[in-house]
């Protein structure tokens, strides 16, 4: 094992937690998400892992795929954001406003660790205890 | 011993002291346009601050017992609602608080408060959600904002 190689090995490990966590964040975030007429949470998407020159980001959230809701004719990038924002309007438990940044700070704090522990199971993996 | 105001309170308290495009009146003589915890249909441009939640405490080394060496994560939404015809204004305002409350570093805000903030950031800026009826049934404009305030919260 080089010092190159393993930190090429880390990487992987990262970018494979980074999209474990992005999908599960949405999978808690689907829950959540207000159901009257199942236009928002079918606008879900949690992306592949991208990469600029010098960092990799992976890209979730709703308000994709251009849906219309079915009552009002709207298209979902037009009231995604007031969906989530607008924190007085009534939704049915458990759904609510704030479906995506709860769940997105709840799991913020188990990050740190969860990224080390891929890391360890990926190294371990590739190169052994 | 003077009694710690809420996260929204010491917000409200330390907007309503800052030159804003729009003076802000949280705790003075009525009427009121800025508002914790809630934000009235009334007046039409009025800001409201909302508390959010927040993210787990971070636990410091400071050689001090667990309960003393917590930092809170509190997080909290700014409102600012315009009248139909104060599109400028409303925006001007949001803005205005932006620029105020972002980056705020180890202050006590309001003089002798009892509750440090650390750091305070905007998790984004300031957002125009339109003036639909979805955001505010007589379509005055309305923004949103949401920060983070890291705190020592006196309330533990």
């Amino acid at each position: 094992m080089t010092f190159v190689s393993a930190g090429v090995e880390i990487i992987e490990a990262l970018k494979e937690a980074m999209s474990s966590a992005a999908g599960q964040i949405m999978v808690d975030a689907s829950y959540l998400i207000p159901k009257d007429t199942l236009t928002a949470v079918q606008s879900g998407r949690a992306g592949s892992i991208e990469s600029t020159t010098d960092s990799y980001y992976v890209e979730f959230g709703f308000g994709y795929g251009g849906g219309i809701n079915p009552k009002t004719g709207k298209p979902i990038e037009d009231y995604i954001v007031p969906l989530h924002e607008i924190l007085e309007v009534h939704h049915d438990p458990p759904t609510q406003a704030k479906f995506l940044e709860e769940p997105l700070l709840a799991r913020v704090a188990t990050l740190e660790v969860e990224y080390s522990e891929k890391i360890k199971a990926h190294m371990s993996a590739t190169y052994g205890d | 011993m003077t009694t710690p105001l809420s996260v929204d309170a010491e917000i409200a308290t330390y907007l309503q002291n800052k030159t804003l495009p729009v003076t802000l009146n949280f705790s003075g003589t009525a009427p009121y346009n800025l508002f914790a915890s809630t934000l009235p249909d009334g007046p039409d441009t009025a800001v409201g601050i909302l508390l959010t939640g927040g993210a787990a405490p971070i636990m410091t080394m400071t050689g001090q017992a667990a309960s003393e060496s917590t930092i809170d994560r509190a997080t909290f939404q700014i409102r600012v609602r315009a009248d139909t015809n104060s599109y400028i204004t409303g925006n001007a305002l949001i803005q205005g608080i932006y620029k105020a409350l972002q980056g705020i570093t180890e202050t006590r805000l309001n003089g002798g408060s009892t509750t440090l903030f650390h750091l305070i950031t905007s998790m984004q800026p300031p957002v125009y959600l339109g003036r639909g009826e979805n955001v505010d049934k007589r379509q005055r404009h309305v923004w949103s904002q949401n920060y983070m305030a890291w705190i020592d919260d006196p309330f533990r």
